[in-house]
């Protein structure tokens, strides 16, 4: 039942072949039997999502279904669900329950959706390996030693190991498609204000943006397809058409130009990650595509001019965290000063503190030319890149992650060698560009993604391009022992 | 500085519904330059003293090749995190020193860049701020946020006394 599509399941659900909530009892007994191993959920609600599953059956029985009736879906903890605990993988918010739901939970709900629960992520989604949350690392489905990836690891994981049909997740600087790459799952980060904001905890505001994790691309579509639009309550959401994603699916290839960036398959990639990847790209070739060589001579520098803008944006999002209205309070607090530092340092674990400390550096007095301002000038060269890029070629594709899934506490000691893993992601997110991961070749049995990046609001043609490399191909079908 | 300090507030990128708890950074910075605006004190209960030195001269350092080099020690931790807001206990400065400096020596590599003539990025789409009809949209749900406040009473957030 696990390994069905989400099309699949929809029609089985139609033709009462088991119900939504036998499909749901099937999903919450597989995470009580498995997550225990791998740690992907942080809450687990069977009580919501069986009565979710009730209602779905019934609007099944109506005939008012659409497609996503009665599929059960999870959510990162980065998006407030009302009544429901909201960690973002924080003691800070160890107790918060959101007073309303964010817009995309609002909509998938809407849409019939059933939720399973909220899915582990390193704290305030900074982190590429899922080990900063508060609520422990998760565990990759395919080698137990190692991480899933971050900071969507918990939503990944969760997917790969067939515990929901398909995750939310969120992108600041890769934090879909590194852990899609490292978990073999399908993982679409759209355009910079293509899903709403609006209830997914604020990290760096001008990069953040709520994504799909799923077994594969026509099953993100039908995800995206219901999250994806404008949203009033959110100020920076793009008020722009949204197409059908699932019907642009088969759309032919013949005549598609790849980009292939010299800079991405340069120093730093294991050598036979970048044979998966050429791989891949020739199957590209054999569907009628023409490969062209570009450069984005400013990319290498996204990682530094990363770790100026998230930081900073960080620092200032960061700052309503006081212990006052919601969230950790420490014990005792002398005066209101020690209340601030002392609920904030113990609530906020040592990566995020690096990051507050990072970008109240960098914004304060004297500072912000050198820094701030200085980052969001190469920010624009990178953008610039990819424009001429995007004159030559429809998408770029490249590597993913410069390395499979690593092992746990394997970087956790030296902060700028994790930073380094998403060399290949951060660029899409200063440009506010959309981009995907799928599962290509497997290197020695561990996942290894294509990273397909398009040009603003082309989502369509992302899962377009990766559905019909996975009709062509099965490196998607793959599951993880003892999870098939 | 003055120039530096004003332009600060204005990237304002996307800055979520909560703006107003963006001032919890902002007031940070503001006590560093030694000028704790009148809205600091109220908040904190209390008017910060001047801060003594601008960060400029505490940390720029230049290596033997000239490359602008970041190395922080202890008491510029303290410092950082005091505008944080953050309570470090002293045995964990050497290793946020050494973290904090690790990372600023990668962000260094940003000065090899001639940025001249480049705009910078004000949002990815370059869209422009939307605004709305000066309008009340939201329900009151007084009861529903003091229920996940630490601590409150008749209806107010408590806090430690902050006026003796």
């Amino acid at each position: 039942m696990q390994n069905k599509s989400i099309a699949q399941m929809a029609a089985d659900l139609r033709l009462r072949t088991y119900s939504s909530v036998e499909l749901t009892r099937h999903y919450l007994e597989r995470i009580a039997r498995l997550d225990p191993a791998l740690n992907s959920f942080i809450t687990v609600a069977a009580e919501s999502a069986l009565a979710a599953a009730e209602r779905a059956d019934q609007t099944l029985r109506s005939g008012e279904a659409g497609p996503l009736t009665g599929i059960p879906i999870a959510h990162k903890d980065i998006f407030c669900t009302q009544g429901l605990k909201t960690s973002c993988g924080s003691r800070m918010l160890d107790d918060f329950v959101a007073p309303y739901d964010a817009t995309i939970v609002e909509r998938l709900a809407a849409a019939g959706a059933v939720v399973l629960g909220k899915t582990n992520m390193d704290e305030f989604a900074m982190g590429s390996s899922n080990e900063t949350s508060w609520y422990g690392p998760v565990r990759n489905p395919w080698d137990a030693a190692r991480v899933p990836g971050g900071s969507s690891g918990g939503s990944a994981a969760a997917v790969a190991a067939r515990l929901c049909a398909a995750a939310t997740a969120s992108d600041t600087g890769g934090s879909i498609r590194q852990p899609a790459a490292l978990c073999g799952v399908t993982g679409i980060k759209p355009t910079y204000g293509r899903c709403s904001r609006w209830g997914m905890i604020a990290f760096a505001s001008s990069l953040d943006q709520a994504g799909v994790m799923a077994r594969s691309a026509a099953d993100a579509a039908f995800i995206l397809d219901e999250m994806a639009g404008f949203d009033e309550r959110d100020s920076t959401s793009a008020d722009v058409p949204v197409p059908d994603y699932v019907d642009a699916l088969d759309d032919d290839l013949h005549g598609l130009r790849i980009g292939l960036p010299k800079e991405y398959f340069g120093a730093g990639l294991d050598a036979r990650i970048g044979d998966a990847v050429m791989a891949a790209i020739k199957e590209y070739e054999a569907l009628g595509a023409e490969i062209v060589e570009i450069s984005l001579p400013n990319s290498p520098l996204s990682v530094p001019v990363y770790y100026v803008v998230a930081p900073a944006e960080c620092s200032s999002n960061l700052a309503r965290f006081d212990g006052v209205r919601y969230g950790h309070r420490c014990d005792n607090p002398k005066d209101l000063q020690d209340l601030y530092e002392r609920s904030r340092a113990e609530g906020f674990g040592p990566e995020v503190q690096r990051r507050i400390m990072i970008g109240a550096y960098v914004l304060s007095a004297g500072y912000y030319d050198a820094y701030y301002l200085k980052a969001q000038k190469i920010r624009q060269l990178i953008a610039d890149d990819f424009k001429r890029a995007f004159e030559q070629v429809d998408v770029i594709m490249g590597p993913t992650s410069p390395t499979t899934a690593f092992q746990l506490g394997s970087k956790m000691d030296d902060p700028v060698s994790m930073y380094l893993n998403d060399i290949y992601t951060i660029a899409t997110n200063l440009a506010g560009l959309p981009g995907m991961s799928i599962p290509v070749e497997p290197v020695d049995g561990l996942p290894v993604g294509l990273q397909i990046i398009g040009n603003y609001f082309q989502e369509a043609r992302l899962l377009n391009v990766a559905h019909r490399y996975q009709h062509a191909t099965h490196w998607h079908q793959a599951a993880p022992a003892g999870f098939e | 500085m003055g120039a530096a300090s004003q332009k600060r507030s204005s990237p304002g990128l996307g800055s979520d519904t909560g703006s107003l708890d963006d001032w919890g950074a902002n007031l940070a910075m503001r006590d560093w330059i030694g000028k704790a605006p009148a809205v600091s004190g109220l908040r904190e209960g209390r008017v910060e003293s001047p801060a003594p030195t601008p960060f400029c001269a505490i940390f720029a350092h230049f290596t033997a090749n000239g490359r602008f080099n970041m190395s922080l020690d202890s008491s510029d931790i303290d410092k950082i995190a005091h505008l944080a807001r953050l309570a470090i206990a002293p045995e964990q400065r050497a290793r946020y020193a050494t973290d904090l400096s690790n990372i600023l020596d990668l962000v260094a590599q940003m000065d090899a860049v001639d940025t001249s003539g480049v705009e910078p990025m004000a949002h990815p789409l370059h869209m422009v701020q939307r605004l709305r009809p000066d309008v009340a949209a939201e329900s009151n749900q007084r009861e529903h946020f003091q229920s996940i406040a630490p601590l409150t009473e008749g209806g107010l957030y408590l806090v430690p006394k902050v006026i003796d």
